[in-house]
């Protein structure tokens, strides 16, 4: 804060013998400022003024128009001061009238309080107008190459600016572990660490479990005692070897996990003959299954996988029972993205050796180089495999004969085969 | 009585604006089987010619003029750049001169007064334009540009007229002296007496009185206006 005696710029008028001292803010970098001086910081920026180049520059004009500039604006702190204001009052070159005002500006000696310029913010509110909705002959689907439109999404969230507003789409809760696995709790000894196929003891006192080879011999710590223990029979035996699937199942249980994602019941639903905890087992058994699951979850930061859609993250929403399950929320894909993601999860090398290729972090580089890269990434019969299999699927999806899907694809497909 | 400071002479210049880009101000009227062209635009004098013909090419093909307007369109902006003058001395002196303003954008009317220091080799036209538009909340985008032209045609013409007669003095035997005593420009009005306005006596600040002239006044036209505007301003130019 600042307390100086308000410079009059009427010598001859009546005032008061004291001078009336008022309150101005300047920001503490300018703290340098005097009424009766010129500090350096002025001297080096408005060199014109100090070197005795013409008479029309002199250290006395300078300090004129400064002092005529800041009293200006303190009659009315709260207002913006144009210089289009000031230069009618000041004799002198306009281009040096300006640069004094935008130095006095850019010092905070005046406009300090003033509200920004109105005419900037109200120039972008006329160049860009934000629109609600799809723009017309857009149709936003539910999924790719489904004709099943979307209803407007449900806007939640404070729209920011006119960006982006948060999409409204509703997802199932993740899934935890616990959710996808929890049925067929794989058990691992505590000690040993191999699997409790056959029964494990589980400590009383903790989450300890010990398997049956392992409490035999005794291996359990030297902490605990055999009383501590209690026998339990693993039910998961039952569970894994007694269910057959046919390829007609297995397909339609991947067609469902693509659609629905990780709402089980919902893939049981459409499998119809498996049960949830079914169609869960089949589907880590089967070698990509998992990373199925994975990018069924939504791939937002660092999941391994190596495709990079431009997608937005998905958004967690609270529940309710029938949802649209979205995949993808990333409004721009396409059959060729769809191929894209069953390729790349097939192209995983069997779970033992999940190899996770090193993530692509280029969401800028085209699709169809991703899918180059991938491509090139796997063996010539992965990706044929790949592309077989999305094919299947995708026709299968879409109802329509592979004909149509090939003739309709035959250019991203041509690609991939290209590569090697 | 003091003798004018030895300061105030100013080694000769090599002819150009007294802007900060060296941009001449180029204006065109041309007429071609019924078809008219006018145009205004800032250009660099040391464009190659090539640049001249690159640019009447451009200009008829999107203002879909006959192609007769091509020839016409390279020998106005040659003429044009020609007349800069270039390599010759001119003396500039300290010389402040009032411009003024008075000119009509679509539906915008401008006047306005103000003064311009001819040895400001910073100063820019376009940047005062812009900050007066911004200053006055003027929308239209074509305003601007106009402005900035008007003030770049005065000071391209009295930029030529130093040019002129410092080759006038320098032929006739008053030399030096000459230098330091302009005969004041057509185009401007009087240069400002220096000694008077920024003597150590005088102050900066101008009365109060006088702040109506050196403000900008705008106004605004009605359609009708404009359209009568234009249709005086054919029938005197044809």
């Amino acid at each position: 804060m600042e307390n100086k005696p308000r410079h009059d710029p009427n010598p001859d008028s009546n005032r008061p013998e004291e001078p009336e001292l008022d309150l101005y803010t300047i920001p503490s970098y300018s703290s340098w400022f005097a009424w009766n001086d010129i500090h350096e910081t002025e001297r080096q920026a408005l060199k014109e003024f100090f070197e005795g180049s013409s008479i029309s520059r002199t250290p006395k004009i300078y300090k004129e128009y400064r002092d005529f500039i800041i009293n200006k604006y303190r009659e009315d702190p709260s207002r913006r001061l144009t210089f289009t204001e000031i230069r009618k009052s000041l004799i002198g070159d306009v281009t040096l009238l300006h640069k004094v005002f935008r130095f006095l500006e850019t010092w905070g000696l005046i406009n300090f309080l003033a509200p920004p310029p109105p005419h900037e913010g109200s120039e972008n509110d006329d160049r860009v107008r934000v629109e609600n909705g799809a723009p017309n002959g857009v149709r936003v689907v539910a999924t790719p190459n489904s004709l099943r439109p979307l209803s407007a999404p449900v806007v939640k969230g404070k729209n920011s600016g006119g960006g982006v507003e948060e999409s409204g789409v509703k997802l199932p809760p993740l899934a935890s572990y616990s959710d996808v696995f929890g049925d067929l709790k794989r058990l691992h000894c505590g000690s040993c660490g191999d699997n409790c196929h056959s029964g494990y003891h589980e400590y009383k006192k903790d989450t300890f479990i010990v398997c049956d080879k392992c409490f035999k011999n005794g291996n359990y710590g030297e902490d605990k005692s055999m009383d501590d223990f209690e026998l339990k029979d693993c039910r998961e035996k039952s569970a894994a070897n007694g269910t057959v699937w046919t390829e007609a199942e297995t397909l339609l249980l991947l067609d469902s996990v693509l659609k629905h994602g990780d709402d089980w019941d919902l893939v049981a639903q459409n499998v119809q003959t498996k049960s949830k905890l079914d169609c869960i087992t089949k589907l880590i058994e089967l070698p990509f299954g998992e990373s199925l699951i994975d990018s069924a979850k939504g791939r937002g930061n660092s999941s391994g996988t190596s495709m990079s859609m431009n997608g937005i993250k998905p958004v967690v929403v609270p529940s309710s029972e029938d949802q649209e399950n979205i995949i993808n929320e990333d409004q721009g894909y396409d059959g060729a993205n769809e191929n894209e993601k069953n390729g790349d999860s097939e192209n995983q090398e069997p779970p033992l050796k999940k190899k996770r290729t090193a993530s692509t972090s280029d969401a800028d580089s085209s699709l169809m180089k991703q899918v180059a890269r991938i491509s090139t990434m796997v063996g010539p019969q992965i990706t044929a495999a790949a592309a077989e299999a999305a094919v299947a699927m995708l026709s299968d999806e879409m109802s329509c004969p592979r004909e149509i899907f090939y003739a309709k694809f035959t250019v991203r497909f041509f690609y991939i085969s290209m590569v090697f | 009585m003091k003798s004018p400071a030895s300061a105030s002479w100013k080694a000769p210049l090599k002819f150009r604006m007294p802007t900060a880009e060296n941009l001449i101000p180029i204006r065109l009227d041309i007429e071609v089987d019924g078809q008219r062209y006018k145009d205004a635009f800032t250009w660099n004098p040391y464009d190659p010619d090539s640049e001249v013909v690159m640019f009447a090419k451009r200009t008829v093909k999107d203002l879909k003029l006959a192609p007769g307007f091509l020839p016409q369109i390279v020998q106005s902006i040659q003429l044009a750049t020609f007349r800069s003058y270039e390599g010759q001395d001119m003396y500039v002196g300290d010389k402040i001169i009032p411009i003024k303003l008075d000119l009509q954008v679509n539906h915008t009317v401008i006047r306005d007064q103000f003064l311009w220091d001819l040895n400001n080799f910073d100063s820019d036209p376009e940047e005062f334009a812009r900050t007066l538009c911004k200053d006055l909340g003027i929308e239209d985008p074509e305003v601007g540009p106009a402005v900035a032209f008007a003030i770049r045609e005065q000071l391209y013409e009295i930029a030529i007229q130093n040019v002129t007669s410092a080759r006038e003095n320098r032929i006739s035997k008053k030399g030096r002296r000459a230098a330091e005593h302009f005969t004041p420009s057509k185009a401007s009005g009087a240069a400002l007496d220096l000694m008077k306005l920024f003597s150590f006596r005088s102050s900066v600040v101008r009365k109060r009185k006088e702040w109506d002239y050196y403000k900008p006044v705008l106004d605004l036209l009605s359609n009708e206006e404009v359209d009568a505007l234009e249709a005086k301003e054919e029938r005197s130019g044809r």
